[in-house]
């Protein structure tokens, strides 16, 4: 078996080139050789493979163990050398912006400045390309003896030795802030550390921390979590201490440091913070000690009270705003109305028969009927939105209900930054006003209100108390049971402050809210009034028009029919034509588009016997009235005008002027196509502008034929757009003219400036539900979405 | 280098205790895995323990580059094995849905040379097993071997190594001819 020795040497690279060369020639011819290699190879193999399986067996093993611990039992957290005085465990989320808002206040905050010792040559190439953490695993690398167990050095237990040290250079008179790798938080006052005789220091000191949270540093660090024998379960284990120029230093009798421990699970009422104390390289846990669950503030601004799904139901509506707004909206629901507009439904009237309308009253009277024995009131609400098309909003107030739930403005009051550093800035209370919230009991809220100086834990017992519900009664117990304390570092006089504070600012936020709301109701009742107005002066417009063109067709039929127009009755109709404005009341208030009714028409003309004319003279169609043998007809011809890319307009009017009477009429269109009928008795301008962006672009033209294509427009200033129409019409019509144009563009802005307040109003039917969750709603009300007709 | 490669780099430094113990970090998802699929906690140790012997032979003796994070990589490896085993077992049809895709191929090397050198040398006596470890695995010479071994001289743990190293030959040899 002498083969094996020249393996050896060949697998150890011990051969010269040519012995290697003679080597590996032979293996190929010789089989017992190559045989022999083989087996001595994979026998290598196998022996480093078992090597690893028993190192991989005994990490099992510890890991098990570890499993085993852990599940037994307490918290422990090392402190040697230096006493911790203070351990706040609490959910804790710390980001950016409460970071800065620490710096804010003028607290400085340290990160990590690792100081290492490279101990060889290797150490320090590996150093170069390793994370800190794993680089001090490996700078252990020379205590681990071959078969790799822990030597206790000295005084000092090997965990001390092992674990990464984080190295914190601070400003000793300034208040600190350090947050380690895994997460604690160590808050240390200005002056903290003092030397041997408990001088203050001055200058810079390094604090220095080692922790252990993890499995595989508890395990790897060796540190065992015995108390006096008894084992404990461990949520970390950590050591701080403080140096300057290599000299310990010790904490001032009248100072603590306060550390926050990352949650470490639901129920940490049971975990105690222990004192290490090294004995022989071993640590023995002493002096247990409470934990106070104090509650961490956050910043007003970072926490959310707006009832649930508020937001989701906002965005799912298609309501897309900032923080900002959406509460804005949210508070609005304090003083508003909303709560009993139930649904909305929308349809464009101009372009429906009025059946439909007609199907929305009907809805009305069974909605009448329905509750008309109910102690409820109806609100029926038919208005018109910004796009022309008709709404309708319907609801019942149901009564029962009416005073349970949480007034927005009792939230706003505390959802400030006054109250930033109470416990209402608490990720705790934000849990629990989701609850509240649910209950719809403003009791409740009242109740934390005016407790604020007390412990969440009592106050929320005292909730379980007021509760007659019993899953409320329970979950509030359950909040209870998590034992939550009060801020730290609250100051009560701070507090008392804010609780007198809150009855004014109840009263004050109301009255703000009411303002607000008042200030824009009356922006939309200005507008509404010159809206009407408008509206007035338009029909009156129109009324006018028709009553011109009434006389004139008259006159034309008279004189057609042989008659003598200028005998006296002819010319009492035209004057009265003229004259009774009053009573040509047209009932147009819903729309202009109504303008053509024919019941409108007869109620002014009836009086005279003319039963033809009104009927004929409304549909503005020819037509032809024979009387004593003779006829006399009325030519109206259609007349088109097509604008081009007329979708770059904001809006698009387009006019027609008759020459003969001293009016205008507005034409109606569909997308870029205006339409109108021109009576042949008259000659006609042709008159259109748009709008955009607060520019006016222009066309005008005298109608000769019955199209006009491919209308371009063009921009002019609207001076010149108001020179123009003062020569060329008559003064009545440039008037009207002119206060059409302008009110036009009031109603573009008007639009623009509300186009989202329409928006919000209408989801803010959607949002009810969730603002009032205890309201109960007419479920045949209660329907959201378009309506079937 | 990312924390993975440098946990690698470790582990190709030196095969510890300490260095493998990290690795339980990446445990309890595979565990819960084995579990949910017809296995047991030591089922799930098992195949943990499999898995880190491919990744320390992978990381020792190849120019091995992770293509994903190193708990993909264990969990891929885990959830092959343990799809083999259930395959022998018969039992791979019923989770069969919980194994769509493997992100990591691991080439199940089925060398029967190498599985007989590896009986060979569990068939050895624990003395030998211990020599022969001390003397590939550990590199010890043979000075120091005669010390922990308690042998008068090298000379004769050099002769005892050699006496080792024939037996597992033996073995071997046997355990060759008896697959044919």
């Amino acid at each position: 078996m002498s083969n094996f020795e020249l393996i050896e040497q060949y697998l150890n690279n011990e051969l010269s080139a040519e012995e290697k060369a003679v080597f590996e020639q032979s293996l190929t011819q010789n089989e017992d050789l190559k045989s022999d290699f083989e087996f001595h190879q994979n026998l290598r193999k196998a022996i480093e493979n078992e090597a690893y399986k028993s190192v991989i067996q005994q990490s099992t093993n510890n890991y098990k163990n570890w499993i085993k611990f852990k599940s037994g039992l307490i918290f422990a957290a090392i402190i040697t050398l230096f006493v911790v005085a203070v351990v706040v465990l609490s959910y804790r989320k710390l980001d950016d912006k409460s970071k800065e808002k620490s710096e804010d206040s003028g607290v400085k905050i340290e990160s990590p400045t690792q100081i290492q010792k490279a101990t060889s040559e290797i150490g320090e190439i590996i150093k170069s390309i390793l994370p800190k953490p794993i680089l001090d695993l490996f700078e252990k690398e020379n205590v681990i003896d071959k078969i790799g167990t822990i030597t206790p050095v000295e005084e000092n237990i090997w965990a001390e030795k092992y674990l990464p040290k984080q190295d914190f250079l601070i400003d000793n008179q300034k208040d600190t802030i350090i947050e380690t790798e895994n997460g604690l938080v160590f808050f240390i006052p200005g002056n903290t550390s003092v030397d041997e005789n408990s001088n203050p220091i001055k200058g810079t000191i390094t604090y220095q921390i080692q922790e252990a949270f993890t499995p595989a540093d508890i395990i790897l660090a060796g540190l065992d979590t015995r108390s006096n024998g008894s084992t404990l379960e461990t949520g970390g284990m950590f050591k701080i201490n403080a140096f300057q120029n290599g000299t310990e230093l010790k904490i001032d009798n009248n100072k603590a440091i306060t550390v926050d421990v990352p949650q470490i699970n639901e129920n940490t009422k049971d975990f105690k913070i222990y004192d290490g104390e090294v004995k022989n390289g071993n640590i023995n846990w002493i002096n247990p000690k409470d934990l106070n669950n104090y509650l961490t503030p956050i910043d007003m601004s970072l926490l959310n009270f707006l009832p649930p799904n508020f937001e989701i139901t906002a965005q799912n509506q298609g309501l897309t705003c900032n923080k900002t707004i959406l509460d804005s909206i949210y508070f609005s629901f304090a003083i508003d109305t909303n709560r009993f507009k139930i649904f909305y439904h929308n349809f464009d009237y101009r372009n429906e028969n009025s059946n439909k309308f007609k199907l929305i009253y009907k809805k009305y009277l069974d909605l009448c009927e329905k509750n008309k024995n109910e102690k409820t009131e109806l609100n029926f609400h038919i208005y018109k939105k910004e796009n022309g098309e008709f709404a309708y909003e319907a609801g019942i107030i149901s009564k029962p209900n009416f005073s349970k739930f949480i007034n927005p403005s009792s939230i706003k009051s505390f959802w400030s930054k006054d109250y930033n550093n109470t416990i209402f800035a608490t990720k705790e209370f934000e849990e629990r006003m989701q609850y509240i919230f649910t209950t719809c009991n403003p009791q409740l809220v009242k109740l934390y209100i005016d407790n604020i100086d007390k412990n969440l834990w009592e106050i929320d017992e005292m909730a379980s108390n007021i509760c007659t519900v019993e899953v409320e009664k329970q979950k509030f117990k359950a909040f209870a049971s998590l034992k939550h304390t009060k801020i730290k570092n609250s100051n009560s006089e701070q507090i008392q402050a804010l609780k007198m504070y809150y009855d004014k600012r109840y009263a004050i936020i109301m009255n703000e809210l009411k303002q607000n709301a008042l200030a824009e109701q009356k922006r939309i009742e200005e507008f509404n009034k010159a809206k009407k107005q408008q509206n007035d002066a338009e029909n009156a417009k129109i009324s006018d028009m028709l009553r011109q063109e009434i006389a004139q067709n008259t006159y034309q039929i008279a004189k057609q029919q042989g008659l003598n127009p200028n005998i006296p009755i002819f010319k009492k109709i035209r004057e009265n034509a003229k004259k009774q404005k009053d009573r040509l009341s047209f009932n147009i208030s819903l729309s202009k588009n109504v303008k053509y009714k024919p019941k409108t028409i007869s109620v002014a003309i009836s009086s005279f016997g003319w039963k033809n004319i009104d009927k004929l003279t409304s549909e503005r169609n020819t037509f032809s009235i024979t009387q004593n043998g003779k006829t006399g007809t009325i030519i109206y011809n259609p007349f088109k005008m097509i604008v081009n890319r007329i979708n770059q307009f904001d809006r698009t009017l387009a006019y027609l002027l008759p020459n003969e009477l001293n009016s205008f009429m507005r034409m109606k269109n569909q997308d870029s196509i205006f339409t109108e009928k021109l009576n042949a008795n008259f000659k006609y301008n042709s008159l259109i502008i748009g709008f955009k962006d607060e520019k006016q672009y222009f066309f005008e033209k005298s109608v000769s034929d019955s199209v006009i294509p491919n209308i371009k427009l063009n921009y002019i200033t609207k001076d010149d757009l108001t020179n123009f129409l003062n020569q060329k019409y008559h003064k009545q019509a440039q008037l009207d003219l002119n206060q059409d144009i302008n009110y036009q563009i009031l109603d573009l802005n008007y639009q623009k400036k509300y186009k989202d307040y329409y928006k919000i109003n209408e989801v803010k039917g959607f949002l009810k539900k969730d603002v009032f969750p205890c309201d109960i709603y007419d479920n045949d009300v209660e329907k959201r979405g378009p309506i079937q007709f | 280098m990312t924390n993975d490669e440098s946990i690698l780099l470790m582990l190709k430094t030196e095969v510890s205790e300490k260095n493998i113990k990290i690795l339980y970090t990446y445990f309890p998802p595979i565990k819960r895995f084995i579990m949910n699929n017809g296995g047991s906690t030591d089922d799930a140790f098992d195949t943990f323990q499999d898995a880190l012997l491919i990744l320390i032979n992978k990381v020792k003796t190849t120019d091995f580059q992770l293509t994903s994070s190193l708990s993909t990589y264990l969990f891929s490896v885990c959830k092959y094995q343990w799809q083999i085993k259930l395959t022998k077992q018969n039992r791979f049809a019923q989770f069969a849905k919980h194994f769509t895709e493997n992100e990591v191929i691991t080439e199940q090397e089925d060398d029967s040379k190498y599985t007989n050198a590896n009986k060979a040398f569990l068939l050895l006596g624990e003395k030998c097993k211990a020599l022969l470890t001390a003397f590939y695995y550990q590199k010890l010479n043979m000075v120091q071997i005669a010390e922990n071994f308690g042998y008068d001289s090298e000379k004769v743990a050099k002769n005892q190594k050699y006496k080792c190293l024939e037996k597992a030959r033996l073995e071997y040899s046997k355990l060759s001819t008896s697959n044919q």
